[in-house]
């Protein structure tokens, strides 16, 4: 993270540096070097991103330990045991280092001492951990014997809270083993967890950068009132549904045009903020909160009639500095006080022409387009009229705010802008959003860069919280795996440590000897091969089967800034495929340490101008990746015992569902289709949280049948004379093969009441008899006697063992 | 995944007349089932039998001396393990003779299926790796054999030399025969004919070397788990189905995951923290609740009426025109194919029906598939018709959609611009490189004879796992060398063929593609970005620097911001270079910068969670000092009441004393202090509000 974000502001200040190179296309003017005011504002930025990057403190840290050691030491508790932090460098990655919470216990002369002599090293740390007395209900006291009487006074919940003060108590007291097992061995054990390898090919589903997003909002004030209303609706929509899907981006809100400059609700934002003339700041960039929305509603209520008044339109001709409106924006969005990954301003207006293009204000505002264009800032326009012409000014501005050529500029749909604006959505820049960058090897030393883009995300269902109730503020729960070692005799914990989830190893057993595969050592094998696409030749279109499916599709677009010249090739092989309707299969690394997939690479082609549905949004032009299933994930099932010369249906049969198709025929419109779930629960917290009422028409829900019989009342007699009534096939198996002789239920053989006295059981493992019981009784077998429960995944054998030698432990 | 287990014996020819490398690929084989079979945790029976050894060991011997002479027989049919991979290596290096007879393996592979019947397993089957060569063989027991498989339904692989496949002329199916670019003797002749034979007499698989795997691998299942569904139009129309994984993308690599000692405990917990500081609360103390912004909301079943549970089934939506479906938009790890209630006749006719009229109108369904009571949440699904064939009814192919709120919708510029357009040669050129590198039409003839059973030369329905194969291979090869793992990796790396065997064009048209592609590469000029490569470089500089940079204080400046690793040092470089400014105003408005971010190190080492005390002393001392110089007063005085607020919301009650008192890095003082900066100096210097009583300290100081 520290490198992308290093890399960031050095492309930044390449960019600054740079930005005095002609550019000699089509004689278009460019913003040359920034001012005194911008480099210093530039380089504070660098200095902020470079603080503010949480990996560099990681980086920092550890840059003088060359071996294990001993970084904090706890605070002892009573028994003089106390928690000591150990560093200790990663073999093979010089700068990378595991941490490990040790629980250190020193040997106890006698257990009266009370207050134990402190080891000269223990820093005097005021221990996060422990929490105050007066704070928390449940406290590891100092004496051993009120620790026990609280956590004996705590009433048995659940699980969950018996794990944490059995921790403390056990820390101070002995326990009995047995209590142990109970407790933990209820959710989890480990010596039954399988593990599967293959789960960091998921990143490329997860956002590949880090940092918030940010989108500002510019209303200009030139709007008229039902327009500008309009602005405002859409701009609630946004931070609704913002609000809902993506809590963590920050959003703001800035009038352009205005005649006078109220300050927002929030004055202190604007201490190192110069608002520019017509402009007015209504919300500096900030995480959305329940009081942020309410305020803007209030404001929204009024607007009609206060607009006019407080904030007005500029004079003489309504044209306040774009330019400066720009420079603002700017502004705002670097001294957000956040780390930016993706930021956007979002300009909304009727006016196709900010100033005269004869005018120098014109000139200005076109070369502030570098300006954007070298912060990585995205800049659209959401036109309030249908036929808003981008030519006078904003194709040209757009095109040199994104660094593409003139031509390559598509105009978007004006109205499927709002639309999608609304749903917080707008058509993203496809420089800044990559999942990655890679090369596209199309023979030896023959490499063009590219880029690939997901369709879409992963589900985003609001973040779920643990609260207090007490003040609300937010508990979060995090999951650990904590390793003890036990004294054999005395049973008293004398090590304890923790460990992460990616720590651990693999276990194989060569006979008697076991074999230790670390984590790192898989990783190692994942990084055998550097990343990178590898074409492996060509097919026809018609080869790939319609019916494979893998894994989402990606789409993959040139990217010309790393290899010069790529574009070209790209669109070349791009443009023979589509017309040759031809396929290209390659072998696909995305990244290093990720699972190297066969992948076929369909040419695909933007939307037709015109063309101005949702599905004109889907790509532009360029190969779509299909990942290709591996041999082993297509399931070879053998259908003959489905098959039956019985099967086939009548001709009437298919007419009379060709009617019923003809009938029941809907359009596919994406934006109709919502998770019903993720709607009941978006319009719950609104009502909770801001007294919002969601009507009901507006959830997407499961379909009504009854509007259904409606449209094919009439064909429905005949359904039933075509068809005969469903049976229900006998549930008999026919006993053929042995494999079904296995899997007929078993008849117990041991009587269930039996079970319940511990001497017969006693008795059955004397005998080696647990094997009669079916695998249900040995489970109550392991509740009842043993208070254990193994994972569901466990095998008899492994049920009867951990009997054997549990009995053999009492 | 559901397959039931089997029992595999392998038959090894390892006679002494046949070629090395023949033996090295068998056993090759071999261990590539059984590797297959540990790392996938499954639980096959595997045992295996050598043709051509000068000892003859096996139960049918023991019974009849005269019986299958020269075959030696595995100790006992088990589960695979790495411990068996070893025996067999072993096992294979028996002493070897010109003599030995293929059917003999057969039956004492039978005979060893017959023995491991007490296992019950579904599936009994034989590979029989053998080079059907000039040495004569007996085949008076070669019906009694064929007929003994076919009863018993025991499947029969046979993987030789000199395969090739055609096409049958009649059913244009893809057919294996013996090809060899000499003479064959008369019992070479003789062999490959029985050999032949075995596909027609008893339904063997012959196959060639490469084929040998896929076809042991490929294992149809009969009894495949089912979700039972109902597909309901309205409420009249409802039809039974079952849905089967088609596919899926999953790992098969199945290893024991350990977090301890074998006399440590584990145990996982879950901890709660609020802001980073633990705490543990009693369950009633909490609320499930949900975050809407930045604001939590309480969420739970007394504050809000849930809605009920879904009826499980798949509801429908409407049909819809399959070309309207973009399959861009389709998710989900798995594809499910839907067939109807096994044994539901009236079912299997209505799915016939709606099959064949959604093919008819070229229409697919949209519904709403709710899996369970329990995994209640809806996915909306397309259901993709697939009309009947000989082997398989009418099915429907489930794949489920991603929602409007996941899309994204990019705003990609056109490819066809003026910049790119390209000449007629250098489209010809990648036309060449299209036809060149073709995969499926280098054999136009499909009479002629071909080294892979389709002709193509990377079918879709046989790509392998490259990374379970890698763990595989490593896996494999610690077993077996016991290497330290530096050296192993090293090693492997070497071994070029380990990994780099996939990353390879086909063989036969490797040579064209290189020629292709260096046309190709005449005509379009490519060239690695200056910039970019600047970039890289920068990045390899910050993953390895160079330290001897930063400690050389005659060189020029190389840094322009304070960075987090060497704050003080970096500080101090730069401040220099502000003070080399004559222009005054300029100078100032440097430091201001430079202050700027200065102060942003400083809270950013502030929040770390252990605080480097000594590192910070310096760094804030540092930053005083040079406020003094450049007269920053006002500043300085800000950022102490920051730091101020800091240490007590965050509860730093160490690095208050220890640094900011002690130290005294409070407020600035203009000249001599007055009566009242002297009280400002003390009210600042009184500690903040802490969370925590700190006696301890009070004490201390």
């Amino acid at each position: 993270m520290f490198r992308a974000q290093l890399t960031k502001v050095l492309l930044l200040g390449v960019l600054l540096l740079g930005g005095s190179q002609a550019y000699p296309v089509r004689g278009r003017k460019r913003a040359f070097g920034l001012g005194l005011l911008g480099g210093a504002l530039a380089g504070a930025a660098i200095g902020h991103a470079v603080a503010k990057a949480p990996g560099s403190s990681k980086a920092a840290a550890p840059a003088a330990a060359p071996v294990a050691q001993v970084v904090e030491n706890g605070v002892p508790d009573a028994n003089g045991c106390y928690k000591q932090t150990i560093k200790e460098p990663v073999p093979g990655h010089p700068r990378h280092y595991t941490e490990t919470v040790h629980l250190v216990c020193p040997p106890r002369p006698a257990a009266a001492a009370p207050q134990p002599a402190m080891p000269a090293h223990v820093h005097l740390l005021p221990v996060a951990q422990a929490p105050a007395a007066s704070v928390y209900p449940v406290i590891p006291a100092p004496a051993p014997v009120a620790a026990h009487v609280v956590a004996a006074a705590v009433p048995v919940v659940n699980a969950t809270h018996l794990n944490g003060t059995l921790t403390v108590t056990t820390l101070d007291h002995p326990n009995p083993l047995k209590n142990k097992l109970k407790f933990s061995m209820s959710t989890w054990d480990p010596d039954q967890d399988v593990e599967l390898t293959d789960s960091e090919d998921e990143i490329a589903m997860k956002r590949d950068f880090h940092g918030r997003e940010a989108i500002l909002f510019v209303v200009d004030a030139n709007l008229e009132t039902e327009r500008f209303m309009d602005a405002l609706r859409l701009i609630r929509g946004a931070f609704i549904s913002g609000m809902l899907v993506n809590g963590k981006d920050l959003m703001g809100l800035v009038f352009a045009n205005t005649k006078h400059s109220p300050p927002p609700q929030e004055v202190q934002c604007l201490e190192n903020i110069t608002v520019s003339a017509n402009c007015a700041i209504f919300l500096p960039l900030r995480q959305l909160t329940k009081a942020i929305v309410e305020h803007y509603m209030d404001f929204m209520q009024n607007a009609e009639e206060l607009f006019p008044k407080e904030y007005g339109l500029a004079e003489p001709d309504g044209r306040g500095s774009f330019a400066q409106m720009i420079r603002l924006c700017i502004e705002m969005l670097e001294k957000c006080g956040k780390k930016l990954n993706n930021a956007k301003i979002v300009y909304i207006t009727d006016v196709e022409e900010p100033h005269p293009s004869s005018s120098p204000e014109f000139q200005t505002a076109l070369q502030k387009a570098s300006d954007l264009e070298g912060k990585e800032f995205e800049f659209q326009v959401i036109p309030m009229i249908d036929d808003f012409d981008y030519e006078p000014f904003y194709k040209e501005f757009i095109t040199l705010s994104r660094a593409i050529e003139i031509d390559a500029f598509r105009v978007p749909d004006a109205q499927l802008q709002r639309e999608i604006l609304e749903d917080r959505k707008l058509r993203q820049d496809f420089l800044r959003r990559c999942l990655g960058h890679f090369t596209l090897s199309l023979g030896p030393n023959l490499d063009i860069s590219v880029q690939y883009y997901n369709y879409f995300q992963r589900r985003a269902y609001p973040q779920k919280v643990h609260i207090m109730r007490r003040d609300n503020s937010v508990v979060r729960k995090r999951r650990q795996i904590m390793v003890r070692q036990q004294d054999e005799e005395t049973q008293e914990i004398t090590h304890e440590y923790q460990i992460k989830m990616t720590g651990g190893w693999y276990e194989c057993k060569i006979g008697e000897e076991t074999l230790r595969v670390s984590t790192e050592q898989m990783n190692r094998v994942r990084d055998l091969h550097p990343p990178g696409m590898m074409l492996l030749g060509f097919k026809h279109r018609s080869k790939l089967p319609s019916n494979y499916y893998s894994k989402p599709c990606s789409f993959m677009y040139p990217d010309d800034q790393k290899i010069i010249g790529s574009k070209r090739l790209f669109r070349a092989l791009w443009q023979r495929c589509l017309e040759r309707e031809k396929i290209a299969v390659c072998l696909f690394m995305c990244k290093r340490k990720s699972v190297p997939r066969y992948v076929a690479l369909v040419p695909v082609e933007a939307a037709q101008p015109d063309d101005k549905n949702y599905r004109s949004l889907l790509s532009g032009d360029g190969f779509k990746i299909v990942y290709l299933p591996e041999a082993k994930h297509i399931r070879q099932i053998d259908m003959c015992e489905w098959n039956s010369t019985a099967n086939t249906a009548t001709d009437e049969g298919v007419d009379f569902f060709q009617k019923v198709i003809r009938k029941l025929s809907v359009d596919y419109q994406p934006n109709l289709i919502n998770d019903p779930n993720l709607e009941v629960l978006q319009s719950n917290l609104l009502a909770l949280a801001l007294d919002f009422k969601t009507e009901d028409d507006g959830l997407s829900q499961l379909p009504d049948p009854a509007m259904q019989n409606k449209r094919i009342e009439k064909l429905l007699p005949l359904y039933e004379t075509l068809f005969d009534p469903e049976v229900e096939p006998a549930k008999k198996r026919a006993a053929k093969s042995n494999a079904d002789e296995a899997s007929a239920p078993k008849v117990a053989k041991i009587e269930q009441d039996q079970l319940c006295s511990y001497d017969f059981v006693e008795l059955l493992i004397k005998d080696n008899r647990l094997g009669a019981c079916t695998a249900q009784q040995l489970r109550y077998i392991l509740d009842q006697h043993f208070g254990v429960k193994l994972a569901k995944t466990a095998t008899k054998a492994v049920l009867i063992e951990r009997i054997n030698a549990l009995s053999a432990d009492c | 995944m559901a397959s039931n287990k089997e029992c595999l014996i392998i038959v090894l020819d390892v006679r002494n007349c046949i070629a090395e490398e023949f033996k090295l690929k068998s056993i090759k084989c071999a261990a590539e089932i059984i590797k297959d079979k540990i790392v996938s945790d499954k639980k096959d029976y595997v045992s295996f039998v050598l043709v051509g050894c000068e000892k003859s060991k096996n139960d049918l011997y023991d019974a009849d001396h005269q019986m299958c002479q020269n075959v030696l027989q595995y100790d006992n049919t088990q589960l695979c393990t790495w411990q068996l991979l070893l025996s067999f290596f072993k096992f294979v290096n028996a002493t070897t003779c010109d003599e030995g007879e293929w059917l003999d393996g057969l039956k004492v592979a039978i005979h060893m299926l017959h023995s491991a019947q007490p296992l019950k397993c579904a599936r009994q089957r034989i590979l029989l790796l053998y080079d059907f060569n000039f040495m004569t063989q007996r085949y008076d027991d070669y019906d009694k054999i064929c007929n003994k498989l076919l009863d018993e339904s025991i499947e029969l692989i046979v993987g030789s030399l000199n395969i090739a496949y055609i096409d049958n002329a009649e059913t244009n199916q893809p057919q294996a025969i013996f090809q060899s670019t000499r003479k064959s003797n008369i019992h070479e002749l003789e062999n490959q004919k029985h050999a032949l034979q075995l596909v027609s007499n008893c339904n063997a698989v012959l196959c060639s070397f490469k084929e040998t795997l896929a076809s042991v691998f490929k294992v149809s299942n009969r009894r495949p788990w089912v979700w039972n569904a109902k597909l309901h139009i309205g409420s009249q129309i409802s039809i039974s189905l079952q849905g089967i994984i088609a596919m899926k993308n999953e790992s098969h690599i199945k290893l024991k995951k350990v977090w301890g000692e074998k006399d440590e405990l584990v145990e996982r917990e879950e901890r709660f923290f609020i802001k980073g500081t633990e705490v543990t609360p009693l369950p009633e103390d909490l609320i499930d609740g949900y975050m809407l912004g930045g604001t939590p909301v309480p969420y739970d079943e007394t504050l809000v009426e849930l809605p009920p549970a879904h009826p499980p089934g798949l509801h429908f939506v409407g049909f819809v025109k399959h070309s309207s479906i973009p399959d861009a938009y389709f998710c989900g790890d798995s594809l499910y194919m839907l067939v109807h209630q096994k044994g539901n006749k009236s079912s299997a006719q209505k799915l016939d029906a709606l099959v064949r009229a959604l093919i008819a109108q070229k229409c697919v369904i949209l519904c709403w598939k709710i899996f369970s009571v329990k995994f209640n949440t809806p996915r909306i699904v397309v259901l993709i018709p697939q009309e009947s064939k000989d082997d398989s009814p009418a099915t429907l192919y489930m794949q489920e959609l991603s929602y409007h709120a996941q899309h994204q919708f990019w705003d990609f510029p056109s490819l066809r611009t003026e910049k790119t357009e390209c000449n007629k040669d250098q489209l010809k050129a990648v036309d060449n490189l299209i036809d060149s590198m073709d995969l499926e039409c280098t054999l136009k003839d499909t009479q002629q004879p071909r080294q892979r059973r389709q002709n193509d030369l990377l079918p879709f329905d046989g790509l392998p796992s490259i990374f379970e194969q890698n763990v595989m291979d490593v896996l494999e090869y610690k077993v077996i060398s016991k290497k330290k793992d530096d050296e192993l990796f090293d090693e492997l790396r070497k071994q070029k063929n380990v990994v780099d065997v996939f990353w390879r064009v086909p063989e036969p048209i490797e040579e064209k593609s290189k020629q292709a592609a260096a046309a190709l590469k005449k005509l379009f000029p490519l060239e690695h970005s200056y910039a970019w490569l600047e970039k890289l470089k920068a990045k390899e500089q910050e993953l390895n620097p160079a330290p001897a940079i930063k400690q050389e204080s005659g060189d020029p400046i190389t840094i322009d911001s304070v960075g987090l690793v060497t704050p003080v040092q970096d500080y101090k470089q730069l401040l220099q270079k502000v003070r080399s400014e004559l222009n005054t105003t300029k100078r100032d408005a440097q430091f201001q910068s430079l202050s700027a971010q200065m102060r942003v190190v400083v809270n950013t080492l502030l929040e770390r969670n252990k605080l480097d005390l000594n590192q910070l002393n310096e760094v804030i001392k540092l930053y005083r000092d040079s406020c003094l110089e450049f007269n920053s007063f006002a500043e300085y005085n800000q950022f102490a009441i920051q730091l101020k607020t800091k240490a007590s919301e965050r509860n730093l009650q160490e690095f208050w004393h220890t640094v900011v008192v002690e130290k005294q890095l409070g407020p600035l003082v203009l000249g001599e202090p007055t009566l009242e900066d002297e009280l400002r100096l003390k009210a600042f210097y009184t500690k903040p509000e802490f969370e925590v009583d700190d006696a301890e300290f009070h004490g201390d100081i």
